[in-house]
């Protein structure tokens, strides 16, 4: 990976520019990290990155359940009679504002855990609103997930695919927060790991804890302690 | 390198494009079909097939019957009791069924001169039996798994008659002005019973008895209760009971209660319903809050 910042040409076009920070962003995140800080990227371009993922995802998704739910429907026809389905550009749309309010939630969370490790724990320096606009970037390897999950609806026997991009998009993304941690707050890999990953993760865990424990006394006090 | 990081920047935006267009087309172009599924016990118009059969009297029965004992049982699907105002009609039964399951197995005998019985089977499908109002009826109908409905109006004569849903199912029974029967034993092992009894006034006393392993009763009662005293007696092992009809006083606790309506034992005839619950629940109301599915009324 390259570890220099690379001057952009003025004479490449604006879309030009946002193509090469992408592919940089792949290619060599650290000086692309350290591009968009000095040039004070606006933050409108990670935010259409993410946004584009998810409604593309989505869109995928949601595609594939309606392809899935329309030959269940038609093969139950013959014993519940024509189902309409009507009610599947509701769910659709129910899915879209679900998942973009979900993603900037999770987004804004983990880069906020990520922010107070890094600044308040390792003594880093670097602002929040740059380390969202890094971590907004740091998503661009899920589209290996969209190419994946394209794969899989073309042919369910590709479903290897689906599993080995997503496994690979996760690490590299995993990779990418690391980095823009690193770049951001000018602290240690290894501190950047613990407040882009560990962290994040802690946290996670700890809700998910906490959940399951809610479930289990609820469970166990409204069955009389048997489970 | 720059080169490459925009070549990558155009894969990145050729992979969602793609998939835009993916999802765009491929409901259309890509289908996904599964194999058709069709259920034996799941009556289509298509491969549907009705049974009839029917006893006339002076036609296929003797004048001399008075009495018939019904043996009805259906293994998997619906029964349906209905009485019409048909002085010569023993029993007239039509059976829907898919074309594939087996018929509706009949057989009539008359055991002694005033008595004759009719036993009617059926696998899988919908039994509709309808009776007369000039002969007097007991006996079984039995369904495995399934629902009955029953209507007993003012052509009902019933001695005595068990309705039976053996596994589960729900049962939905209906008792009209000018009924007449002297018991009718209900028993469900999982599932529901609704009986509403909706009458200005009744033939005879009558008793119903409804038991209930798990699921549970709802009752709805709308009585002159001058003519129809109503008297609930019931039971339940782990559950509750609800009474909320201004109509009934008694005792009642959470699982046991004898409730009676006011002026019940002035009034002109009785109906007393006896009901046991195992696990779940019942309720005593003035309209009945549930409907029998596929039933509007």
């Amino acid at each position: 990976m390259e570890k220099t910042v690379e001057d952009q040409k003025p004479t490449e076009s604006a879309i030009s520019r946002v193509f090469t920070r992408i592919g940089g962003v792949l290619l060599a995140p650290e000086s692309t990290y350290q591009q968009v800080i000095a040039n004070k990227i606006s933050f409108w371009e990670p935010l259409i990155i993410v946004l584009l993922l998810i409604g593309v995802q989505t869109a995928v998704v949601v595609s594939f359940c309606y392809r899935a739910v329309t030959a269940i429907a038609e093969s139950l026809s013959s014993i519940t009679g024509a189902i309409p389905l009507g009610f599947f550009s509701f769910f659709a749309v129910i899915a879209f504002i679900g998942v973009i309010l979900v993603t900037l939630v999770v987004w804004t969370l983990v880069a906020l855990i990520a922010h107070i490790i890094a600044r308040h724990i390792f003594n880093g320096q670097g602002s929040f609103g740059q380390l969202m606009k890094l971590y907004g970037y740091s998503t661009i390897p899920w589209s290996l997930q969209i190419l994946g999950t394209v794969l899989f609806g073309v042919s369910w026997v590709l479903w290897p695919m689906l599993v080995f991009f997503h496994i690979v998009a996760l690490f590299w993304i995993v990779t990418l927060m690391s980095i823009a941690v690193r770049q951001n707050y000018n602290i240690d890999a290894g501190k950047a790991f613990i407040a882009s990953f560990v962290g994040p993760m802690t946290v996670w865990l700890i809700i998910t804890g906490i959940l399951w424990a809610w479930i289990w006394f609820t469970i166990s006090s409204l069955t009389g302690g048997v489970v | 390198m720059t080169s490459a990081r925009t070549i990558l920047g155009w894969v990145f935006v050729a992979i969602l494009l793609i998939g835009g267009v993916y999802a765009a087309v491929s409901p259309i172009l890509q289908p996904i079909r599964f194999p058709k599924i069709s259920l034996p016990w799941i009556i289509t118009e298509a491969d549907s097939i009705i049974d009839h059969y029917s006893l006339v009297r002076e036609i296929n029965s003797s004048s001399s019957i008075k009495h018939v004992t019904l043996n009805v049982s259906v293994m998997f699907g619906a029964l349906n009791l209905l009485f019409l105002d048909s002085p010569s009609l023993v029993c007239e039964a039509s059976f829907r069924r898919n074309i594939s399951m087996s018929a509706l197995n009949t057989s009539y005998t008359e055991t002694s001169g005033e008595h004759a019985a009719v036993r009617l089977h059926g696998k899988v499908g919908e039994l509709n039996l309808t009776l007369g109002k000039n002969y007097q009826y007991d006996g079984v109908l039995d369904v495995r798994i399934g629902g009955m409905v029953v209507e007993l109006g003012e052509n009902s004569n019933i001695s005595r008659l068990m309705l039976s849903i053996r596994y589960f199912g729900g049962l939905f029974m209906t008792v009209k002005n000018e009924a007449s029967f002297e018991q009718i034993d209900m028993n469900l092992n999982i599932g529901g019973i609704l009986l509403t009894v909706d009458a200005e006034s009744l033939k005879k006393d009558g008793i119903i008895n409804a038991g209930v392993n798990i699921g549970g009763y709802s009752m709805s009662v709308d009585v002159d209760t001058e003519k129809i005293g109503v008297r609930l007696n019931s039971t339940v092992d782990i559950g509750s009971l609800t009474i909320a009809h201004s109509s009934f006083t008694g005792s009642a606790t959470k699982t046991q209660c004898y409730v009676e309506t006011t002026d019940y034992t002035h009034a002109t005839n009785h109906l007393n319903i006896n009901a046991v619950v195992g696990l779940g629940g019942g309720t005593i109301q003035e309209t009945q809050p549930y409907q029998f599915l596929g039933r509007n009324s």
